[in-house]
């Protein structure tokens, strides 16, 4: 039985769990335990408010809970695009430890481990159909990863069809883009996806960050989800077929 | 009195379609084309800055021996911009009217103690915007930009023209302040890219000329200068693009200043303007850059940011005002990391931002807005403790209204809706059940 650790972030747990569902559902399916150990915020947002203080408490603690949880063997993988920054990058820059970079070097963005698993031939691949004409927004912290793997996941869903891409930024910037201040900004730069959105007519968009998603789909009523839901969904759809 | 009979020249490079025919005439041939790919630029670039960084006093001194030996120019070392004014007002006791070239280094950290001085400045460039119309700019954002490194289509950068500046000639009653993209410390040699012809009628012109050279701008080889200069046109050419607009308040007619009888001056000012002390510091990465701007090539606020129309903008020119004092630390950052990524020298613009924040907020302390947004997991957890009332709460005007003041989450801002159940209860309870 494989394992991995699981780091959901604040926005799996809190305020969308089905992505955080959707992912342990699926490891379940592929024979793979998720160990999901004790979790603090890794430190992004608070570390975008400046308070070094705060970020550097938080990352310390959810660095040594990962570590321990990894047993020096099991990958850890995210949801949220931000988060997985800070483990694999920056938070190590500004608060340097054994075990940072041990988590820095194990860390994986879901999609990208999923495409792992595929290219390794482990990926159970019974799909049912799922009939979406889906645009993917590629969030900024993947993007500048060179991390898209999520194209590779849509492909393997029979019936989802990739309609367009967008790899430019959505504005939000996690809490950013909704102070007053910064809300103008955030706008201006959002009516690029916004626009796409429009031209493209999609059934859906498929994104990684929660907060790309929130921006989204605030000027523009169209439905949001991260690959692993839709993996889920082609799964259930499997099984559907199936009975 | 020249002693070693080698007067230090200006070499101007353009846009070139010379490395296009080559590359299209050795498909014909047969042959391998020489033409390097964008990474192996960018790791020459990188040593070529990381060397000079390392003999950045060298540097100075030598090519400081190396002007002191030719006569003709006067050689002057400003600290600060302050210093520079007074250098210029010595030798310019009548004319106000100062042409510059779009050097960020002068317009960003110069240009408004020029105003302060009461000189009128005019940036030549967007003089030759003769037949421009609103209409044929077709790029308003980054966005828009045709990614042109990224499909192949290197138009690269050639050596256009040698100026002799020692040559006596007149001059038009005019100052040029010209902020050059490199110097040759072997040999006092001047490196400028343009795109227009400004520089080179300055230059030809001018009765007056001041060369800013900042210190990180002077490098050992005229090799190393010819790299940068050709680097800044590759990386640089979308930012470039992007500032393509009409700017009617920087037009003058310098065309119809007569010549007169004076014969030029140029004088060549060695500036620091608070580069030397950066060398020591976390912040010694931002002497890397060569003021490509690729940084700000896919920045998605630089178009957007209201306070900054004055200056040339990127990431990292606003993280050097805010070090060398000229202004707070850049706050609009998104953290979304592209400029890090377009960088070709790799500097870690994002990563330096957050320290400048930190710092000044360890200096400064933290505003009430910044400290209530300090527990985002706190909100977060109390928030789904109370779901679903905290959603509706959220959703009533005059709430929203309330923490639109504080802590101040703009009224119109889409707010994530807090889950009833979290994850974690969810995983618990399953485990639970075996």
């Amino acid at each position: 039985m494989d394992k991995v650790v699981y780091f959901t972030g604040c926005f799996s747990n809190y305020y969308d769990p089905e992505i955080a569902k959707s992912f342990v559902t699926v490891m379940e399916i592929n024979e793979i335990e998720v160990l999901v150990p004790e979790q603090v915020c890794c430190g992004m947002p608070i570390m975008a408010n400046a308070n070094y203080k705060g970020a550097k408490r938080n990352f310390e603690k959810i660095v040594r809970s990962l570590f321990k949880a990894s047993e020096g063997k099991y990958p850890i993988v995210t949801t949220c695009p931000s988060c997985n920054m800070m483990l694999k990058k920056e938070g190590k820059t500004f608060f340097p430890s054994a075990e940072a970079n041990y988590v820095s070097s194990m860390i994986y963005d879901s999609s990208e481990f999923v495409m792992n698993l595929d290219l390794k031939r482990k990926l159970n691949r019974f799909f049912g159909r799922l009939e979406l004409k889906v645009l993917y927004h590629n969030p900024c912290h993947l993007k500048v990863q060179n991390i898209d793997a999520t194209i590779y996941v849509l492909k393997l869903i029979p019936g989802i069809e990739v309609i367009g891409i967008n790899r430019d930024c959505c504005g939000l910037g996690g809490s950013f883009g909704m102070k007053r201040k910064n809300y103008p900004i955030s706008y201006a730069i959002g009516t690029k996806i916004w626009r796409m959105v429009e031209e493209l007519k999609p059934d859906a968009v498929v994104t990684e960050c929660g907060g790309c998603g929130l921006q989204i789909s605030s000027k523009r009523p169209v439905k949001i989800y991260h690959p692993m839901v839709l993996l889920n969904m082609a799964y259930s759809a499997a099984s559907h077929e199936a009975a | 009195m020249i002693v070693n009979g080698r007067i230090p020249r200006v070499y101007v490079f353009e846009p070139s379609s010379d490395e296009k025919r080559k590359h299209v005439a050795s498909i014909h041939a047969g042959k391998k084309s020489e033409r390097k790919d964008l990474s192996e630029i960018k790791s020459q670039l990188r040593e070529v800055r990381l060397r000079n960084r390392e003999l950045l006093d060298k540097n100075v001194e030598r090519f400081k021996e190396v002007l002191t030996e030719n006569s003709f120019f006067k050689l002057h070392f400003a600290q600060d911009a302050k210093t520079f004014l007074g250098l210029l007002r010595k030798s310019t006791d009548k004319t106000k009217v100062v042409s510059l070239n779009k050097s960020n280094v002068l317009i960003n950290e110069v240009r408004p103690f020029l105003r302060r001085y009461g000189y009128r400045s005019f940036v030549r460039y967007f003089s030759e915007f003769n037949d421009f119309t609103p209409e044929k700019k077709f790029f308003t954002d980054y966005w828009m930009l045709p990614g042109l490194h990224e499909k192949n289509l290197i138009e690269t950068f050639g050596l256009k023209s040698i100026i002799d500046l020692s040559i006596p000639k007149n001059g038009k009653d005019y100052v040029t302040v010209l902020g050059v993209n490199a110097a040759s410390a072997k040999t006092g040699n001047l490196y400028f890219l343009q795109h227009m012809s400004n520089i080179t009628k300055d230059l030809e012109e001018a009765k007056t000329i001041f060369v800013l050279v900042p210190l990180e701008k002077i490098v050992e080889y005229d090799g190393d200068a010819k790299l940068h200069v050709q680097s800044m046109g590759i990386f640089g050419l979308e930012s470039v693009i992007l500032d393509l607009k009409p700017k009617r308040e920087e037009v003058f007619e310098f065309e119809r200043i007569p010549f007169s009888d004076g014969k030029k001056e140029v004088h060549i000012v060695i500036f620091d303007n608070g580069r030397k002390r950066l060398l020591s510091t976390a912040y010694s990465d931002l002497l890397l850059c060569i003021d490509c701007r690729a940084c700000a090539r896919q920045c998605p606020v630089g178009q957007h940011i209201k306070s900054v129309k004055e200056l040339v903008y990127s990431p990292k020119n606003l993280l050097f005002l805010y070090l060398i004092g000229r202004r707070k630390p850049f706050e609009f950052c998104l953290h979304c990391g592209r400029c890090e990524v377009e960088c070709p020298v790799g500097i870690p613009i994002p990563e330096l931002l957050w320290k400048s924040q930190i710092d000044y907020s360890q200096k400064k302390g933290r505003s009430i807005f910044k400290v209530m947004f300090d527990n985002p997991e706190l909100f977060a957890k109390v928030g789904t403790l109370l779901s679903p009332v905290s959603n509706w709460l959220l959703e009533i005007p005059i709430v929203r209204t309330l923490i639109s003041i504080i802590p101040g989450i703009h009224a119109k801002a889409k707010l994530p809706k807090f889950s009833r159940t979290t994850f974690r209860e969810w995983y618990e309870e399953r485990k639970k059940r075996g």
